[in-house]
């Protein structure tokens, strides 16, 4: 059964880039525009992996990242973010809220399949 | 001193067109538009302004309010914003658009080239399936061969007991001779019986009839013992002559088996030089669709130039509004701007690392490129 990930990111084209590269790598892809969309869709699912921008509208990534570790149901799903951030304290913030990587855009498919796959649920 | 309030605020106006102007270089240096791209931006504010001036007619009444300069000044800023901010998000919304349609369409183009493109296990698997098809069709081709082999060699088995046969029926010929022989024999014992049925007078009437029976007799055997010969010959005539026929017919059948044969092996050979070429097209194909998915997902990639432009355009707009908004309340109320607020509110809101650099050095920051990116790292 393949694994599940959630995708969040307000940019339809970067979702449809990180889309194929997981979808390539065999994981089932959920997409989500903005953190508020993303706690709607998890809605009790399972899920494996979450990969989260910073910047969206409604809801940006951290206080996402926030809301999804204060649930007793995702607190140890692994959240990577995907952003275009790439300031050491913005990543501080990533990392105090727990998240478990930070990857900076533009990103290399590979990269990112690595760290999935390194940081993914079974 | 009205003079002179209105000196600053063209000073603040040219200030707010060199910070619009900056943030516009870093979105045009970023997105990798030409320097054509952020002419045509800063003609834009420029017709802004002049449409502004040119709106208001000589004779139109005016308040003294409006008469000063400082809100002419503004409300040509607030409308040229507009404009802009319009102008902005109209190119931010077709480049989203456009973009989004073309990863719709590499993506399409990708699930295709899947389909089409066999993976390396499945080029194997051909290959172990083009073998196992020529070897059953050699083994297939082959048992017909040897059915054929049997065929003649049963043929040669008749033929065998045909010749047998046909020596054996020159014994036929020899008991015929002894039919016809025993005839002659018996026809000169009936004559000599004849001869002394004759010396015994009325006597020997009765053994004369007898003798002439057996002579009769004598002679219709040796009649039968003749037509038996002859039968014989005609016999051994046709079974020469079939003989002779069968042994044409199977050189002939040896040649068209061996030409078969070869003519097999012939067929077995072109259709295994075509599947090999077949194959070897299929693989070529297969390499060359793998260049072009992965250069389309290369494209795809690329494509994320859009994500961080509409960062930072969103940026820009947010940041022109605002600074709009300070020179209008300070070209209105002839207030001095604070640089150091000044400088904090053309900073807000950057995501990018090139905003940072261009906003530093003043000049527009390259792209990063799918090369330099992916700046990994793991908590």
């Amino acid at each position: 059964m393949s694994k599940t990930i959630l995708i969040v990111d307000d940019s339809t084209s970067l979702r449809t880039v990180v889309k194929l590269a997981l979808s390539r790598a065999g994981y089932e892809v959920i997409e989500a525009g903005d953190g508020e969309e993303a706690l709607t869709k998890l809605d009790g699912r399972k899920i494996n992996l979450i990969v989260s921008d910073v910047n969206m509208p409604r809801m940006d990534g951290i206080t996402f990242l926030t809301q999804v570790k204060a649930h007793p149901r995702y607190k140890f799903t692994p959240v990577v973010m995907l952003t275009t951030e790439g300031q050491d304290a913005t990543k501080e913030r990533g990392r105090a809220a727990g998240a478990k990587a930070w990857i900076v855009k533009p990103f290399n498919p590979p990269v990112l399949i690595d760290a999935v796959s390194k940081l993914v649920l079974p | 001193m009205q003079q002179l309030r209105w000196t600053t605020h063209r000073q603040l106006a040219a200030g707010l067109l060199a910070g619009v102007s900056w943030v516009g270089a870093a979105w045009a240096g970023s997105s990798g538009l030409t320097s054509l791209a952020w002419a045509a931006w800063v003609t834009l504010a420029v017709a802004g302004v002049a449409a502004c001036r040119w709106a208001r007619h000589p004779g139109e009444a005016s308040s003294p309010e409006q008469d000063a300069p400082g809100n002419e000044a503004a409300d040509c800023l607030s409308e040229a914003s507009q404009l802009w901010l319009t102008h902005l998000q109209t190119a931010q919304s077709q480049m989203r658009e456009a973009t989004d349609e073309l990863l719709v369409g590499f993506s399409q183009i990708l699930q295709d080239l899947d389909h089409i493109v066999a993976p390396a296990e499945q080029a194997r698997g051909a290959d172990d399936q083009r073998a196992d098809v020529l070897a059953r069709c050699e083994h297939q081709l082959n048992g017909l061969m040897t059915n054929f082999d049997a065929f003649v060699a049963s043929r040669e088995q008749i033929l065998g007991s045909v010749h047998t046969l046909a020596q054996n029926s020159g014994g036929l010929q020899d008991m015929a001779e002894e039919v016809a022989k025993l005839a002659r024999q018996t026809n000169l014992l009936s004559i000599n019986a004849a001869i002394e049925a004759a010396r015994a007078g009325e006597s020997g009437r009765g053994f004369a009839v007898v003798a002439a029976e057996v002579r009769r007799l004598s002679g219709e055997s040796g009649s039968t013992g003749r037509r038996i010969g002859q039968q014989i010959d005609d016999l051994r005539l046709q079974m020469s002559q079939a003989l002779d026929c069968a042994r044409t017919q199977a050189e002939a059948d040896g040649l068209v088996i061996d030409a078969s044969g070869q003519t097999i092996q012939g067929v077995i050979r072109e259709v295994d030089d075509v599947i090999t070429q077949l194959h070897e097209r299929a693989v070529e194909l297969g390499q060359h669709g793998e260049a072009v998915r992965q250069q389309v997902e290369q494209m795809m990639v690329a494509f994320q130039f859009q994500d961080r432009v509409q960062q930072i355009m969103e940026q820009v707009n947010r940041s022109i509004e605002q600074a709009i908004g300070q020179v209008d309340v300070a070209l209105r109320e002839g207030q001095r701007v604070d640089r150091v607020q000044w400088q904090a509110m053309l900073q807000q809101g950057y995501t990018t690392d090139e905003q940072r650099a261009a906003h530093a050095s003043g000049k527009p920051d390259g792209a990063r490129s799918t090369q330099q990116a992916s700046e990994l790292t793991f908590f």
